[in-house]
């Protein structure tokens, strides 16, 4: 078949143009906005009293012994708690109330972050992010060693450090399984005040965004967790800067175990590049060692060359002079055996 | 000295730095003592380079001697110019800088070399306050009160007299200021921020109308006004000056009932009652905040730079600035009586009906309005007891760890009915009885049977519209109303008792 | 056991060094007991804000950075062709080996589950984590340095055929161990990469694995350093290398040492830069920070340089000394002194005496054991039947 040439780069081109097209599509930079349609908590602290009725109710829910002051007791707040082992969730209180301010609470517990840093850290993946949203643990498989709890921002676990056969790491659940079963949170069905609001994540959103769009005087203009290290299930409305509320203002939105794993591609390439380099290095170190030793014989070589040259000419020298002395020696003594007989025989 | 050697000794002099540097952290701010003026006149000098100076003005009256006033100040016929003299007028900043520096050290030098006691000479000794604040000095702010008291000060001078002291206009012809009844303005109407030719700013004016007078008249031992500068900007000490039991009204030819509208006819036209609204004033710059000119003088319907940019819409309608319509009647809307309600609505749920005040006819151009007249209708009455207005409610619905709750409906509503009844304002603005019951019986028909609570709210919340479940829509209702309207019934056994846990 | 020397003498056990080092052991061991009866809580100061304390600090961050001298010396004499150092190999191979073991040691008494050790290779695996490519590491250069050991084991023993083959595989496990050595190092400081929040700034870096290798390599030179002037001593009579000698692979690890502790510096400076952290050297947290950079990297840094051009021993090793507790100290920093340097003062985090006691127990069972070996094994000396390994 013939082909112009104009009609076989037209062709070549139209080939390039859907290989192009098909390359970009290969090539888009995919992000994962998390599992769609996964649970959260709101937290207004604007809204809580303080009464910890959500304390007693997590106690409940998972078997764990009741917090050891009552729910009346207001001296709990004298010092700030984090959660126990025994305790999955606190409350503390940030502010006093002076007056014309209220009292400002808090309550504490796993933060079940969008990429969450322990689950990225556990060294034998005790962790698992569930596509509902609340982040699980495997006891079965843990071997203590409390990375997690070193690792996570919010200090939000705990370990059984009085347990020597079975310690396990202890945190806020969010109830997976009374989520999986269509019930709420313990949390969220005990609060009276409605400081704790279980739904889906996206919509809680919404919702504190409406809330501070509703009450512009009430809310600080900023939903915590909703980007902080990735983004958190647990989100909060505050009516005072985060930061007095022991949370870290600022923080990047960047995941967590996005900057602290970043290192760990360095390792393949450590591993495919150190054997050549250092195996260049030992050949390098032989090739040095050897050449060495080859101009040392050398060397070697060329001073015993040199030397037998030497001593072959110095014995061929005293080999003539040892020939003339003797030859001299010879004539010396027939000049002298004449001139003996000369004498001899004249008289 | 071999340069190996002196290497211990260089991480000694490194570690010596570090530890010096630790210290330069910039210690907290403090405030300026009271009693100090603090020079620093941003308004002259713009950023300034050196710290400002913390001026001691009762060291120097009793160095100088209390008679030795014109030393700084200008005296004229016995009225005292209180800037310091020589940095008065139009001056360019370095020209005033001057000024000072020649007049303050200029005579601390003299006195030095006449070996009397002599203020610094240095830089860095006057200009010594670092990390200064500037002082809260709160601008002055007159009141009936007050204005009745120098009223009563000058009621024996003559007419032409009697008021010019502070109401005054230029005369071109007489050269003069001369008083014109019925045109007294504010002061602000004219003086300014900065002096303006002859016309002085503000803070200059007030000070050698007013400082003068009060220290001529305690120079003659009568009863006078503050001489420092806290007795009128201070706050705590303004609040302590005597008021007035009786304060006759102000006249200055106001009308007592008024319409608010557009010649032009934009909306319907606003009743308005000055006369009832002038004692609800702490003064006429309540309102009147620039001039006492009408508020469409300067807020134009477009918004033009004198009003700030403000149209008049949002001069009548912002919600934020205690000086429109809207905006001091929402601030009234925390009195104790009505905050319980009020308090807990969001912005846009507590817009009242346009019609509230948009009670007038509507005015074809060039039409006179009808007379104004005063506003007596009131509100009915509470109905009488009935199935659709109880005596009381118990509330059983979720009762499980505490008993059902007794709520005392009747003697709430007339509580808050009462608020309502002898507030003016609300009274007119609620217009009828009805609107009280929507503080607790929100989003429901006004004037109907309103449903029961668990109609909408079920026992989980619903997150997606953030509504919240029956028992926390009825803590945050009554609970944060009894907060706001500082009801001491707040904890759980005030509505509820605990039942006895079955063992 | 009786401290039998290579030469036959008896010197009786009840000598002071063991003792003391008796002691010291059976306290360790009473307290190990209770630790594994009673868990942690009984024997630490551990908490839920501070989970790692000085177990982790020391015998797992310290103990490794100490014991990083095994594979700079071995690359240097193998791959490198420093044959000068040959002497000192066997010593810090075995100083590695035993760090190592000291490491292990210290971690199983420090986790929760310590017969679960070897889950993340057996059971489940989380290679996302920093920690799962440390311990991989760590155990498979554990098991380099056992090889790496075991030459001297043959030789003492008389197994030539065994002997031969690991000799042979010397260059293998050398390249392996460098390999392993890199990356276990430098992420032992990229574990702290994940708390930027709880780390203080001028300890926490986006470059801390470089500067934790950098910091191993000074610290594993200077620790064989420290190492050399005790062995020197105490096993004078094996030693074969002259006084000359010994002097000079002396002074060439002075010179490494500083040019490492060098660079280290030029490091923590770029990483101070790149964050811009300059101002924070100016509070509190800064002098500390400087008293360790400076005090602890910097002057042992112009020791190192000042003793070997003046040629003076005594100075070699106080600046070893000062490295090796720089690096100890700056391993503290990072693990619990500048680590939650925000939290309240009542919930900070300081080692209690038996913690303390289990550490310095794990220490002198190394020396206890480094002893034996070496009163025994040709370690500090070259067995005369067999040829030098490369």
């Amino acid at each position: 078949m013939s082909m112009s040439r104009r009609g076989f780069v037209g062709s070549l081109a139209a080939g390039a143009g859907a290989l192009s097209t098909a390359t970009t599509e290969a090539t888009t930079v995919e992000h994962f906005e998390g599992y769609p349609g996964r649970y959260g908590l709101l937290h207004d602290t604007t809204l809580c009293v303080g009464c910890r009725s959500c304390e007693v109710a997590c106690a409940k829910v998972n078997a764990l012994p009741e917090p050891e002051q009552p729910m009346g007791d207001l001296d709990v707040f004298e010092k700030l708690r984090r959660s126990t082992a025994t305790a999955f969730t606190v409350v503390n209180r940030y502010q006093d109330g002076d007056g014309d301010e209220p009292p400002v609470y808090r309550k504490l517990q796993c933060m079940h972050c969008n990429e969450p840093c322990c689950a990225t850290v556990c060294l034998v993946h005790a962790f698992t992010k569930t596509p509902e949203g609340p982040i699980l643990y495997d006891p079965e498989v843990c071997i203590g060693c409390r990375y997690c709890i070193m690792a996570c921002p919010y200090y939000a676990l705990a370990y059984e450090y009085d347990n020597p056969i079975d310690p396990r790491v202890m945190r806020c659940t969010m109830c997976y399984p009374r989520i999986k079963e269509g019930l709420n949170p313990g949390c969220a069905d005990a609060c009276p005040a409605g400081a704790i609001t279980f739904g889906r994540r996206e919509d809680l959103i919404e919702v504190a965004r409406d809330r501070i769009r509703k009450f512009p005087d009430r809310y600080i203009n900023h939903v915590f967790g909703e980007y902080e290290f990735g983004g958190t299930s647990w989100l909060m409305l505050a009516g005072i800067p985060f930061r007095e509320l022991d949370l870290e203002e600022g923080a990047t939105h960047e995941s967590l175990p996005a900057i602290g794993t970043s290192y760990l591609s360095v390792v393949p390439l450590i591993v495919t590049i150190y054997p050549g380099l250092l195996a260049g290095f030992y050949a390098f170190t032989k090739r040095k060692d050897k050449l060495a030793k080859a101009e040392l014989e050398a060397a070697l070589a060329e001073a015993r060359a040199h030397g037998e040259e030497e001593a072959k000419a110095k014995l061929a020298l005293a080999a003539e002079r040892a020939k003339k002395d003797k030859e001299k020696a010879v004539e010396t003594a027939v000049r002298k055996a004449l001139a003996e007989q000369g004498e001899g025989g004249s008289s | 000295m071999t340069p190996i050697r002196i290497a211990p000794l260089l991480f000694i002099a490194l570690l010596g730095v570090a530890v010096v540097a630790a210290q330069q952290a910039p210690a907290a701010p403090e405030p300026a003592p009271a009693g100090m003026i603090l020079m620093a006149y941003p308004e002259d000098f713009g950023e300034l380079e050196r710290p400002p100076v913390d001026f001691d003005h009762a060291r120097h009256t009793t160095a100088l001697g209390a008679d030795q006033c014109s030393k700084c100040h200008l005296v004229e016929e016995g009225v005292l110019t209180p800037s310091f003299a020589a940095a008065a007028g139009d001056l360019d900043p370095d020209a005033r800088m001057d000024a000072y520096h020649d007049g303050c050290q200029g005579c601390h030098q003299e006195r030095a070399e006449q070996g009397l006691s002599a203020g610094p000479l240095t830089c860095g000794e006057c200009h010594r306050v670092k990390n200064a604040v500037l002082p809260d000095q709160a601008p002055m702010a007159y009141d009936y009160s007050l204005h009745a008291r120098h009223v009563a000060v000058f009621k024996d001078r003559d007419e032409k007299d009697r008021c010019r002291g502070c109401h005054h206009v230029w005369d071109k012809e007489l050269k003069q200021l001369v008083y014109v009844k019925g045109q007294e303005d504010a002061c602000s109407d004219c003086h300014r921020e900065r002096d303006e030719g002859k016309t002085l700013s503000l803070k200059n004016a007030s000070h050698v109308q007013c400082l003068s007078c009060h220290l001529a008249r305690t120079g003659e031992g009568k009863e006078a006004g503050p001489t420092a500068c806290v007795g009128c900007h201070d706050p705590a000490k303004r609040e302590a000056v005597k008021k007035l039991e009786e304060i006759p009204r102000l006249v200055r030819g106001q009308p007592d009932q008024m319409w608010i509208h557009r010649a032009d006819g934009l909306s319907r036209l606003v009743p308005f009652d000055h006369a009832a609204h002038e004692p609800r004033t702490t003064f006429c710059t309540s309102c009147h905040h620039e001039t006492v000119q009408p508020c469409r003088r300067c807020h134009t319907v477009a918004g033009v730079p004198e009003g700030g940019g403000v149209t008049l819409e949002r001069a009548y309608h912002g919600a934020s600035s205690r000086l429109s319509c809207v905006g001091c009647h929402e601030a009234e809307q925390e009195a104790i009586g009505c905050v319980g309600c009020h308090g807990g609505l969001a912005a846009s749920e507590n817009d009242s009906e346009c019609s509230r005040c948009h009670a007038g006819p509507w005015l074809a151009p060039g039409v006179e309005p009808p007379t104004a007249v005063p506003n007596t209708a009131g509100i009915d009455p509470l109905p009488p007891i009935s199935d659709d207005f109880p005596e009381t409610v118990v509330i059983d619905v979720l009762s499980s760890t505490y008993q059902p709750s007794t709520m005392p409906h009747r003697k709430m509503a007339v509580k808050l009915d009462e608020a309502v009844r002898t507030s003016r304002l609300a009274s007119v603005l609620h217009g009828d009885v009805e609107t009280g019951c929507q503080g607790c019986h929100h989003r429901s028909q006004l004037g109907e049977r309103p449903p029961r609570c668990r109609a909408c709210h079920g026992e989980a919340a619903q997150a997606r519209v953030d509504r919240p479940g029956l028992k926390v829509a009825y803590h945050r209702q009554c609970i944060g109303c009894h907060q706001r309207m500082g009801i001491k019934k707040q904890g759980c056994t005030d509505c509820h008792e605990k039942k006895e846990v079955a063992s | 056991m009786s401290t039998a020397t290579a030469h036959g003498e008896r010197s009786g056990i009840f000598t002071p060094f063991n003792l003391i080092a008796g002691v010291i052991l059976v306290g360790g061991a009473i307290i190990l007991t209770i630790r594994f009866t009673t868990g942690l809580a009984s024997t630490t100061n551990l908490s839920n804000t501070n989970p790692w304390g000085l177990w982790i600090g020391f015998d797992v961050m310290a103990g490794v950075a100490l014991a990083a001298g095994g594979f700079v010396i071995s690359s240097a004499v193998f791959l490198f062709g420093m044959k000068e150092y040959r002497p000192i190999v066997r010593p810090a191979l075995l100083t590695g080996f035993l760090g190592y073991s000291l490491v292990v040691l210290g971690l199983l008494a420090d986790l929760g589950r310590p017969w679960r050790l070897p889950y993340p290779f057996i059971k489940q695996a989380g290679p996302t984590s920093p920690l799962f490519e440390v311990s991989l590491c760590v155990a498979l250069y554990l098991t380099v340095l056992f090889i790496e050991t075991t030459p001297a084991v043959f030789e003492w023993l008389g197994l030539k055929i065994w002997r031969r083959l690991v000799g042979q595989l010397t260059i293998a496990l050398t390249i392996f161990g460098v390999i392993l050595s890199t990356m276990h190092q430098s992420t032992l400081g990229a574990m702290y990469m994940v708390t930027p929040t709880k780390l203080h700034p001028l300890w926490y870096s986006s470059q801390i694995p470089v500067q934790f290798f950098i910091s191993a390599v000074a610290a594993g030179i200077s620790m064989i350093i420290v190492e050399g002037w005790i062995s020197h001593r105490a096993f004078h009579d094996q030693v074969q290398t002259s006084n000359d000698q010994f002097r000079d692979i002396n002074f060439g690890l002075a010179k490494g040492a500083a040019v490492v502790l060098g660079t280290y510096f030029a490091v923590k400076l770029v990483a101070l830069s790149l964050e811009n952290e300059w101002r924070l050297l100016a509070t509190g947290w800064g002098a500390w920070y400087l008293i360790e950079l400076m005090g602890f990297v910097v002057l042992p840094c112009l020791l190192f340089t000042v003793a070997y051009r003046e040629q003076r021993l005594g100075l070699v090793r106080l600046a070893a000394a000062m490295t090796v507790a720089g690096v100890v100290l700056n391993r503290f920093n990072v693990t619990f002194i500048a680590f939650n340097w925000k939290v309240p003062h009542s919930m900070r985090y300081a080692p209690a005496w038996t913690e303390v006691w289990v550490t310095v127990s794990l220490i002198t069972l190394a020396v206890v054991v480094f002893r034996w070996i070496a009163h025994r094994m040709p370690i500090m000396y070259e067995h005369p039947d067999y040829p030098a390994l490369h």
